[in-house]
């Protein structure tokens, strides 16, 4: 290691005055997940000093109500990455709000939830949703309404691993676990394990199935050791049976990606997905869709340029739309592209914004037929973008 | 000027107490880094508290540390400024607080990725055996044992291998 003289570090310290050494700075929380109820408006929320707050728009995002807290103590919020609060409206005025509370302890977290039956003007106290209450990982929630009200939270869970630990045993990776609420998350019933050996921090993707039912898509670590991806639905496993393989690039890493995948699905049950991942030492990213049951639709597409990372897809009747963004070493761009039948032609990528500092991943959204990229970032920040129609590419 | 004299003040301090300090990497740091090291291998790992599979890589540096003091470590944390404490409590548990040690002090992580390597998607732990003439060798999750034995060879000589 170098151990400075005074002189020395003096003579350091003027070098890198004199080149402009930059000034540090804490990493922006950005995370916000918005939607739009029926009547068009939009909602939001994000974390703003130890607080969860909601707020919305009536002008497609260019100005927002005051925010109302969620809850009301101030508590420790994840709004980074991969950990993002999220929002679901479910009409009549019914708000839920799921998010991550990290612990102390390393990797642990509580998976936390509260609902507004008032159309977001107060909300009930917070309750944890994980029902194993040690100081462990219990993070990366993802949340789900189904057509009939039935609401389902989904997280990265490390109680078996902990047991396993404790008993002497090796155990590979994390668990998905997930717990169901039928009565408007006034409470959550007992949990459930969707499958063992999960990736242990990329987060998880939630859509509806055709008949309202959640399918996840997640990053898994299979026993070969490859961190390939997962499709399944929720309570549509038998425990402990392993779930079916959805990608195949095979990259074998001991190690965190940070990259997880996103999911919708088609009204004909088509399964379209977007994931990040190494083939032939190469990262990138893909897109690929599967029949409703599993069976591929033909070999998975890279998309996106170098960096390109942490996709969002949204479907729309046949139209489908992709974005990623990604830091050219100045600026981080979104860059869109969208296929017009249902995933087989898509037209050209093009840049649908640009950040000058940090930002947030970006999330597809709608109203009606109508498509948007919602996207917080630190310089300009939060945007809600309307991606008009583009032409597809024979 | 009055962070410039505060900063003026925290680097003599370290320099006269002689301590290993945790810095904040900034952008423009990496090309720094290097630039204070031509001619020079070095090992330079990137890791985070939230990543499960860093703390095997940690303990892999500590015990590298241990049996070559000369080895020039650089262990960098891609956690934000505000876990700072943590992560130097977890650096001194692990035995790398003497090291040089940094932690990601800009809002923007994929900035600092961008200009440690392009081509790293993030993942972690990530590691990066530096030859003399800055050709290095990238590792995501742990170094393998063969490769390092041959870095280390080529760079220090026989010497002896990592177990004293």
């Amino acid at each position: 290691m170098i151990r400075l003289s005074a002189g020395a570090a003096l003579f350091l310290l003027l070098l890198t005055t004199a080149a402009g050494a930059a000034e540090p700075k804490l990493r922006a929380q950005l995370a916000t997940s918005a939607a739009f109820d029926d009547d068009g408006r939009l909602w939001r929320v994000r974390l703003t000093e130890g607080h969860v707050v909601v707020d919305a728009s009536d002008d497609q995002g260019a100005s927002f109500a005051p925010a109302v807290r969620v809850n009301a103590a101030p508590e420790a919020v994840a709004a980074e990455g991969e950990q993002r609060p999220e929002i679901a409206l479910a009409g009549q005025g019914r708000i839920y709000v799921a998010w991550t509370s990290p612990l102390p302890q390393p990797y642990a977290g509580h998976v936390r939830f509260a609902h507004s039956d008032d159309g977001g003007r107060t909300f009930a106290a917070p309750l944890t949703v994980n029902d194993n209450r040690e100081a462990i990982t219990h993070r990366f929630q993802s949340l789900h309404v189904a057509a009939d009200g039935r609401l389902t939270v989904a997280w990265i869970d490390k109680r078996d691993l902990e047991a396993a630990k404790r008993a002497g045993q090796d155990h590979r990776g994390a668990a998905i676990y997930y717990s169901v609420s039928a009565d408007g998350g006034a409470s959550f019933e007992p949990n459930r394990r969707l499958a063992a050996h999960s990736c242990e921090c990329c987060r998880i993707a939630l859509a509806s199935d055709t008949d309202g039912a959640a399918v996840a898509f997640w990053r898994h670590t299979f026993a070969d050791g490859t961190r390939d991806h997962a499709l399944a639905r929720i309570g549509g496993l038998a425990d402990d049976k392993a779930p079916a393989r959805a990608t195949h690039e095979g990259w074998r890493v001991n190690a965190c990606p940070h990259h997880g995948p996103d999911l919708a699905i088609g009204a004909d049950g088509t399964r379209h997905g977007a994931w990040f991942n190494q083939a032939d030492g190469v990262p990138g990213l893909f897109y690929g869709a599967w029949r409703p049951d599993g069976r591929p639709l033909g070999a998975p597409m890279r998309f996106g340029a170098a960096n390109a990372a942490h996709p969002a897809l949204l479907i729309l009747g046949r139209r489908v739309l992709l974005a990623w963004k990604a830091f050219d070493g100045e600026r981080t761009v979104v860059s869109v592209m969208e296929s017009a039948d249902g995933g087989r032609r898509w037209s050209a990528p093009r840049s649908a914004a640009t950040a000058a500092d940090a930002s947030d991943h970006p999330r597809l959204i709608a109203w009606r037929d109508r498509a948007y990229l919602s996207w917080a970032t630190l310089a300009e920040g939060y945007r809600l973008i309307p991606l008009a129609v583009a032409e597809a590419t024979p | 000027m009055k962070r410039f004299l505060l900063l003026a003040g925290a680097l003599l301090f370290a320099a006269w107490a002689g301590a290993a300090e945790l810095r904040p990497f900034v952008p423009g740091d990496m090309a720094r880094l290097l630039q204070e090291r031509q001619g020079r291998p070095f090992v330079l790992t990137l890791w985070s508290l939230d990543c499960p599979h860093c703390k095997g890589t940690l303990r892999q540096l500590a015990a590298l540390a241990k049996a070559r003091p000369a080895v020039d470590l650089v262990v960098v944390s891609t956690d934000s400024l505000g876990d700072s404490q943590h992560v130097a409590a977890l650096l001194a548990a692990t035995g790398l607080a003497q090291r040089d040690t940094w932690v990601f002090g800009d809002a923007a992580p994929e900035r600092l990725r961008f200009e440690i390597d392009r081509r790293w998607g993030g993942e972690m732990p990530r590691t990066y055996l530096f030859d003399r003439d800055h050709k290095s060798a990238a590792f995501s999750g742990a170094v393998a044992e063969a490769e390092l034995q041959q870095w280390l060879a080529r760079n220090f000589g026989a010497g002896r291998g990592l177990k004293p």
